[in-house]
């Protein structure tokens, strides 16, 4: 199999400068200038059914909008330069680097023959690679492409994901490797958007090393009915810790809780509590998940509502509805979160105490798709270090 | 793939397509209006009085001696049913608060924690336990129509004496879980009694597509699908809805009578009286009304799988033609996340 070498000890000096960098976090709100890019996902024109990269500015305003050449779904920022990437859904054949201030489209990305994305990129941490979750799709398994951004995004290697139906990936603290969430399901585009081979699925998070592509460590769910929790979306909190969120592909008469934390070196990942109705609420589905200091918040556009849990103390905080929400990312420095959905409207979700919402804004003209991405500011900027 | 899989992504098939076709025809503000003077506040109204009935006949069933006989309380049970059954698709507003959708109806139950919980409430809870604030921070398996229902039909009996001299009664149970679906059922009249805000009318009316969309998975999944068991196995009776009071197909009646009256008022907003949907409409209520009230009676029954796997398939094929002909009148962004996500 291709694979990439990537040099160590550029990866220990980037990590170095992301954590310096990190340090300055509480104070950026002040930072961001009014009308900065602050966030990027991707959308539907409501009129035209037209899909969209769409950047919104802090207060959630629509800064620039740029179109896509199919539905897009999550995103990803290079470290170091002015550049987001929005990544194409399942089975997806492009990504487009955008300029994260003008909306300008400064690359393509497409994937080899025989590969497709599944919607997820996460760049290296000195910004020079691109990794995305693929379908190597006559085989069925799942791999992490390889692009250099510094030479139009080229493909040049790829990893196995060491599963099936790889979908969300980070960068795990120190650079050194990704943790990605194989869902465990096999799809093939001849088949659609069809799941494939539910009876065998197999779902994993596997820690993966950049320099060598080896299997680091794997976690996987209990044995029996929860192998039927496909892991698909993850969120890193600060202290390393890697929250999943989960889709159940099992009887729904039998809902399981859809929400783990896993620490490398863990044998096995640990539900987060739940109360059962909490359970009911998610209806088997979370769309997307995303950290906030010690908050965790996961969606479900089908159940309409967002759950909360305060994760050292392994403490379910509540729910909160809004209708079709999906998009969930960190703000800068708040005990809040934001959350975007299918009806245009950008909300706030502040997690302290009883889940509440602030006022927010509605733009009726996009449906906001999955994924919300929150651009990091001035003083907290990941540094690439080359 | 789960069969809400299979569901939500031939719905959200036929929304893609719709999307591309979007008839503005209709003040979304007006039509959110119109539904909730006309659908949503009779319906929380029924609710109101049909609990506060059942209140009043559990106090006389639990007054010695008995002012009512036991027909006269399951008679008032089976009213509040009807009533809440008429008002379960509705999960936007008032009802998404404070976890009152749940509160008023934890099911489905396949772990049969509604019977655990109150076991040990009878055996170990004292009167603070019912106390209101109590009652509401307890688990959601203590509360609602479902813990109403065992209670009042698990074969013991609501007037049996308490474990023992300090403990709570049955009938001290049953009148503090409906005491909580009557001050549940009234704050939502309440709730919905001011009209929307200037500018929520889409957001309003995307949600009541939302919930149609939902009540038809539900019930096609989790009431039907489920019970009937997977091909080549086993029915699965007590994953039915109201198992214990035998009114399972009962309810799916119930909850296809407000359905249409839903969907006939949403379509008629814009001007879209379909009568194909219509059709599908007549014949998912007949089949219902053709197999009577007791869906474990049905599914127990020789080619009883079948015939529910069968009336499930008639609700879904009737979910899709509904909901795809709402959205594409109404113009709605529902389901855009919730219908398709990956």
């Amino acid at each position: 199999m291709p694979s990439m070498v990537i040099d160590r000890r550029r990866f220990l000096l980037a990590v170095g400068a992301v954590a310096l960098a990190r340090s300055g976090r509480a104070d950026v709100t002040a930072a961001r200038a009014a009308g900065e890019v602050a966030f990027v996902t991707a959308a539907r024109e409501s009129a035209s059914g037209r899909f969209l990269a769409v950047g919104l500015d802090v207060a959630g305003a629509v800064a620039w909008s740029r179109p896509l050449p199919a539905r897009g779904h999550g995103a990803a920022e290079r470290p170091g330069h002015a550049t987001c990437v929005v990544v194409g859904r399942r089975p997806g054949a492009f990504a487009m680097a955008i300029d994260r201030a003008s909306g300008e489209v400064v690359d393509v990305v497409h994937p080899p023959p025989g590969r497709h994305l599944y919607g997820h990129a996460v760049f290296t941490a000195d910004g020079r690679h691109l990794l995305t979750t693929e379908n190597a799709f006559e085989a069925g398994h799942g791999v992490i492409g390889i692009y250099d951004a510094a030479d139009g995004y080229r493909r040049v290697g790829e990893h196995p994901s060491w599963g099936v139906g790889p979908h969300e990936l980070v960068l795990m603290p120190g650079g050194e490797t990704v943790a990605v969430a194989n869902g465990g399901i096999r799809t093939h585009p001849a088949s659609g958007r069809r799941k494939l081979g539910i009876d065998t699925m197999s779902p994993s998070l596997a820690h993966v090393e950049l320099d060598s592509g080896r299997l680091v460590a794997r976690a996987e769910l209990a044995s029996g009915r929860s192998r039927r929790l496909s892991i698909r979306h993850l969120a890193l909190l600060d202290d390393g810790m890697v929250a999943m969120a989960c889709q159940d592909e099992g009887p729904i008469a039998d809902a399981l809780p859809l929400v783990a934390v896993h620490r490398p070196g863990w044998s096995a990942p640990e539900l987060l509590p739940m109360p059962p109705h909490a359970v009911a609420a998610l209806r088997g589905y979370c769309g997307s998940v995303a950290a906030s200091g010690d908050w965790l918040v996961v969606t479900s556009p089908r159940g309409g509502v967002c759950a909360v849990w305060a994760v050292a103390g392994r403490r379910f905080v509540g729910l909160h509805p809004l209708a079709d929400v999906c998009g969930v990312a960190a703000i800068d420095g708040r005990d809040a979160l934001r959350l975007t959905n299918g009806l245009g409207q950008v909300e706030d979700l502040s997690v302290t105490g009883t889940p509440t919402r602030t006022d927010g804004r509605r733009d009726a003209t996009l449906q906001f798709d999955n994924h919300l991405l929150r651009l990091s500011s001035g003083d907290d900027r990941p540094v690439a270090v080359t | 793939m789960s069969i809400e899989g299979r569901i939500v992504r031939v719905v959200a098939v036929a929304l893609t397509a719709a999307a591309a076709t979007v008839a503005h025809s209709a003040e979304p503000a007006a039509v959110a209006e119109r539904v909730r003077v006309e659908h949503v506040l009779p319906g929380y109204r029924g609710l109101a009085t049909a609990v506060d009935g059942l209140q009043g006949a559990i106090t006389g069933a639990c007054t010695t001696p008995p002012g009512v006989d036991a027909h006269a309380v399951r008679d008032a049970f089976d009213t509040a049913m009807d009533a809440w059954q008429s008002v379960q698709h509705l999960r936007h507003g008032p009802v998404a608060d404070a976890d009152r959708h749940a509160r008023l109806q934890f099911w489905p139950d396949p772990r049969g924690r509604t019977g655990q919980h109150l076991s040990r409430l009878l055996r170990e809870g004292r009167a603070a336990d019912l106390e209101p604030a109590a009652l509401r921070g307890a688990s959601v398996a203590v509360q609602g129509f479902g813990a109403v229902e065992w209670l009042l039909e698990d074969g013991v009996g609501l007037a049996t004496p308490p474990f023992s001299a300090s403990a709570v009664s049955r009938c001290d149970v049953a009148a503090a879980v409906v005491r909580e679906l009557a001050t549940i059922a009234h704050a939502l009249v309440e709730g919905w009694e001011r009209p929307a805000e200037p500018g929520e009318g889409e957001a309003r009316v995307a949600a009541l597509v939302g919930d149609l969309a939902t009540a038809f998975q539900l019930i096609e999944v989790s009431k039907l699908d489920a019970v009937a068991g997977a091909v080549g196995s086993r029915p699965r009776p007590r994953l039915a809805e109201s198992w214990r009071s035998g009114r399972g197909l009962r309810n799916v009646a119930v909850n296809l009578r407000a359905l249409r009256a839903l969907h006939d008022l949403l379509a008629a907003s814009v001007g879209r009286a379909d009568p194909v949907v219509e059709a599908q409409f007549d014949r998912a209520q007949r089949e219902v009304r053709s197999r009577g009230d007791s869906l474990v009676e049905l599914v127990g029954a020789p080619g009883g799988q079948n015939r529910v796997r069968a009336l499930a398939s008639t609700i879904a094929d009737l979910g899709q033609l509904a909901v795809t002909g709402l959205a594409r009148g109404l113009g709605t962004g529902v389901g855009f996340n919730a219908l398709d996500g990956d």
